[in-house]
């Protein structure tokens, strides 16, 4: 019981991981598939990436003539924000009052931006991705820049970024939770006093 | 080995969900398993031990290797992970026995509570035995398996994350169904003979088979996916495919024959006794004997047998006290006074600042230390642990400091003897809180801070007792009203001890050690309302008969014993309007600083003609925070107790209903705090750096003038703060009907005294989320992140 009651310290690390929000399935649609010089690269999104969501980009290398994936390569990814970009007032999430600043603008990038896509942030080692944010709704170009052994190789794709779902939609399992769990209550309440009914 | 199959080899991913719900579920059995094999060593023998650590193994392995991570790419590695999912894992936790074993982990009183009179109801035994039947069981998986495997299902579990986290569970749910007439964990019985069970796999066999040959000898791709994804390994998509099919076909068969034959064996063996299935009626049971009379061996290990009063001796929960080193230091007279010495030198450090120091209030540790860390770290210790800033609270020191004057000749006024006095003060905090902006007034938070040392030492060096913390401090009140829902509480350890104690040390003191200052004689101690946590009676007590024990959040509240020092919480009208003052202060605290309540009064000033919302947020805040809680608390208590037709006063109702708002009242403060921390965590070091600067220190190695990033994303904090509001609202209606039932047995009426303050419950917790929803200013971090 001594060793269980150690097991139980676990669930605090685990509980704290819950909150992270951190994306980390990479792979996912495939948005290009490409031979270019010696490589066929591919490169990989979530199906429906949402703007202000983390959001994975994940690429592939691999050798034309063997299949065999690279894993020596420098990948940089850059990101162009649809060219009819324009702020949105999505919501009314940054306002000056009394010289009180209202809680921080959305986290996702708006400007072109780069990220270099690594190993490390992949799940599947074979890839390489980054995490990202992209901060509106449209149409972004991906350039993916691999290099190695000096040579650069340069592909494109477009990123359709959609919107997110309204803030309220994203509570509805944790709103659910309090009348599931009184309805639960009620049927606990209403089976007890037929079962101990039924015992005497 | 070759840089690639190091990279396979290092693909494992991690699903905090998966992994708390996995360690949570090892947890249960084990605790459950250790209790059952002490009990029935052959029914709970080591291997079901093994087997069910070894099924949750083999989940985490189908789950998070590199299995999961290739699953997209390969179809082979995605069917050998469904295999493992449905064919491995799901039998291995049912040779587990899991049901017993994880309702005895369970806390036993929840266990009997919660789930224990859904297991005992005829009903659901009735439908529990419909979808164990052996028929159902094997439909269920036959049509998750087809259903599936349809191309676009398929395709759409592989285009969505969520989808595959759906199928994956309709594969693991239906396979544990599946399984569960062939491996027949105990308790449950077999409705079906044994010489079913190998016709049975044999005909899912079947069912295999046919669905693995048309993926071995299919001439084109089934799945789209896999047509476009990458080739790795010099596999193409078809023959990946066919890979596929032969893992179903061959492993996947195996898995049906081998039990087949190990069942028909065992069927045909000499020695057998046959075993005939129990009949469906009268007593449909699906695994629950446990709680019928049936089986006298069967019940020895229920997990109820041995939940009726079982002897004089309580059993001991945990104790703080008793954790080695925390609880040396805790007892410790010094180790307080270290806390009381660090939290004291931190307030001079914000008095001085807030005095000397720039006036912005985000570059001032006066307007960032006590309104972005201290209120929430308070919060956090008070639900995690208990009141421990009152412990170490550092206006204790200059209290000591008054007592030995020896000018305590007074005695504390009678007519004060209440929380009247605290709770006007506190209502007066809070207004001024909000009125005059003191989170973005340095200089008035170190007055605050000053006068607070100063009334403390007055009081203190002229009144006998603790009267200061008892019935002055609003941050005392405060904190006592929280430290109802702790899951700590100052408490005896043996009851029998104190029986036979006729000193009384804790309450009295002795040479050596002083008593309660607070009147609190342990043993007829309830709950921690008014506990300062000095734990004076502790060291006091010669039977070391004391401890930080374990309690129920908040059930305490349900009880109303006569409690030392404080009565019956029926009569005491002024706990009850500190605990309203307290709840309505959370969401009128939280609500004042979002957008649209700014909106609101700026819009009202203007129509009323006045220069500034000002007077408006005076006379909003009252309303809040005075009229709003008594008139609702009124209602409800007037409007049960007609409708229950019970012959108690409102008063009474209205004094201990109005507790079991204290959880949504503590869930909205700690949701709203822990928004500040987590948008401010870092943003001590600015005016660590500034203040350091003024005094000539450079320090270089701060992180210093950085753009402030939370901790949290936002869409994160904003689940915390839902699930806090939800635990708050459940606790609250659970608190409510508790105490509804105490007056009435009768369910309807009942029903009819806790509804008003369900509906209380239900408005605070709906304009708690329509709070959080809102865009908030960020108090006190405005000024730097404008400056940066």
């Amino acid at each position: 019981m001594k060793y269980v009651r150690y097991l139980q310290v676990l669930l605090v690390p685990l509980l704290l991981e819950l909150s992270s929000d951190d994306a980390r399935a990479d792979g996912g649609v495939v948005r290009l598939r490409e031979a270019r010089g010696p490589y066929v690269v591919t490169i990989f999104t979530a199906s429906e990436p949402l703007r202000d969501s983390p959001e994975d980009v994940s690429v592939l290398i691999q050798r034309r003539d063997s299949s065999e994936a690279i894993l020596d390569a420098s990948v940089d990814l850059m990101f162009t924000p649809p060219p009819e970009l324009a702020v949105e007032p999505i919501e009314q999430m940054c306002r000056q009052s009394e010289g009180a600043l209202m809680s921080p603008p959305s986290a996702g990038q708006m400007t072109q931006f780069s990220v270099p896509a690594t190993h490390k942030q992949a799940s599947n080692k074979l890839l390489y991705a980054a995490p990202v944010r992209l901060g509106t709704t449209g149409r972004w170009q991906l350039e993916a820049s691999i290099e190695r052994g000096g040579e650069v190789v340069k592909l494109g794709c477009v990123i359709p970024v959609g919107s997110p779902p309204r803030r309220l939609t994203g509570l509805v399992p944790y709103l659910v939770l309090p009348p599931l769990m009184v309805s639960l209550f009620v049927i606990n309440q209403c089976l007890r006093p037929r079962s101990s009914a039924k015992k005497r | 080995m070759s840089p690639s199959a190091q990279a396979i080899l290092g693909s494992w991913s991690f699903d905090p969900k998966i992994a708390l719900g996995i360690v949570a579920s090892l947890i249960l059995y084990l605790r459950g398993w250790c209790v059952l094999h002490r009990q029935s060593p052959t029914r709970f023998p080591s291997w079901r031990l093994f087997a069910f650590v070894g099924g949750l193994a083999v989940v985490w392995l189908a789950i998070a290797s590199p299995l999961d991570a290739f699953s997209g790419l390969l179809l082979s590695a995605h069917m050998v992970q469904h295999l493992l999912l449905m064919s491995v894992a799901p039998p291995l936790i049912l040779l587990g026995a899991p049901l017993l074993p994880l309702l005895r982990g369970l806390p036993r009183k929840f266990a009997r509570d919660g789930p224990g009179p859904f297991l005992i109801s005829p009903a659901l035994r009735q439908a529990g035995t419909a979808i164990t039947h052996p028929l159902t069981c094997w439909i269920v998986m036959a049509l998750t398996l087809c259903a599936w495997h349809v191309p676009a299902a398929f395709d759409l579990a592989l285009r969505s994350p969520v989808w595959h986290k759906v199928e994956h569970a309709c594969f693991f749910g239906a396979s544990l169904l599946f399984w569960f007439p062939v491996v027949r964990p105990y308790p449950s019985r077999p409705q079906w003979p044994l010489w079913s069970v190998p016709v049975y796999l044999l005909a899912a066999d079947l069912l295999n088979t046919a669905l693995s040959a048309i993926l071995t000898f299919s001439d084109h791709a089934l799945y789209p996916q896999y047509l476009a994804a990458p080739r790795l390994f010099g596999t193409t998509a078809l023959s990946d495919q066919s890979c596929a099919g032969v893992i179903m076909w061959v492993p996947g068969s195996l898995v049906f024959l081998i039990p087949a034959a190990l069942i028909a064996i065992r069927y045909l063996s000499p020695g057998h006794l046959l075993v005939r299935p129990q009949k469906a009626r009268p007593n449909p049971d699906f695994s629950l004997p446990l709680l019928t009379s049936q089986s006298a061996a069967v019940a020895s290990v229920t997990p109820f047998h041995h939940w009726k009063p079982r002897s004089a001796v309580p059993k001991k929960g945990f104790d703080l006290l008793s954790v080695p080193v925390v609880g040396a230091f805790l007892r410790a007279q010094s180790g307080r006074r270290l806390m009381q010495a660090a939290l004291l030198v931190i307030a001079i450090a914000v008095i001085v600042d807030g005095l000397f120091g720039s006036q912005i209030s985000s570059m001032n540790l006066a307007g960032v230390l006590p309104w972005t860390y201290w209120r929430a770290f308070v919060v956090v210790a008070l639900l995690a642990a208990g009141n421990f800033f009152c412990m170490a609270c550092p206006f204790m020191l200059v209290r000591e400091l008054g007592r030995r004057l020896g000018l305590q000749q007074h005695t504390w006024p009678q007519a004060l003897r209440s929380k009247w006095f605290g709770i006007v003060l506190l209502v007066l905090f809070f207004w001024c809180y909000e009125v005059f902006g003191l989170w973005d007034k340095p200089i008035w938070t170190a007055w605050l801070i000053i006068n607070y040392f100063l009334v403390a030492f007055a009081v203190d060096a002229l009144f006998r007792g603790a009267s200061f913390c008892k019935y002055v401090c609003p941050i005392g009140q405060f904190q006592f009203i929280t430290s109802l829902v702790s899951p700590l509480e100052v408490k005896v350890r043996e009851p029998g001890v104190c029986a036979n104690c006729t000193t009384h040390d804790c309450l009295h003191g002795n040479e050596r050690k002083r008593g309660c200052e607070m009147d609190l004689y342990v043993p007829r101690k309830s709950g921690n309302l008014d506990c300062t946590f000095c734990l004076d009676c502790v060291r006091a007590c010669p039977h070391d008969n004391i401890g930080l024990m374990a309690v129920a959040p908040g059930i305490d509240v349900v009880r109303d014993p006569l409690r030392s020092s404080v009565g019956r919480l029926s009569r005491r009208l002024d706990i009850a309007a500190l605990a309203l003052v307290f709840v309505f202060a959370a969401f009128a605290n939280a609500a004042f600083m979002t957008a649209p309540v700014v909106s609101f009064q700026d819009e009202l000033a203007v129509r009323l003609g006045l220069s500034s919302p000002l007077p408006v947020t005076k006379v909003l805040l009252l309303i809040a925070l005075v009229l709003a809680p008594a008139a609702l608390a009124m209602i409800a208590a007037r409007a049960g107790r007609t409708a229950s037709h019970i012959s108690v006063a409102t008063r009474e109702l209205l004094c201990r209903f109005s507790m079991s708002l204290v959880p949504v009242g503590v869930a909205m403060w700690a949701g709203h705090f822990l928004f500040h921390l987590n948008f401010g965590w870092d943003s001590v070091w600015t005016p660590v750096q500034r203040a350091a600067t003024d005094i000539g220190w450079h320090l270089t190695n701060l992180p210093g003038l950085v753009p402030l990033s939370p901790l949290l994303g936002a869409d994160t904090v904003l689940v915390l703060e839902t699930v806090l509001l939800d635990a708050g609202l459940l606790l609250t209606l659970y608190l409510a009907w508790r105490i509804a039932l105490v007056y009435t047995p009768r369910a309807r009426d009942a029903l009819c005294l806790f509804a008003p303050w369900a509906g209380v419950a239900t408005i605070l917790y709906a304009a708690g989320v329509w709070i959080i929803l809102q865009p908030m200013e960020m108090r006190g971090l405005a000024n730097t992140i404008s400056l940066l």
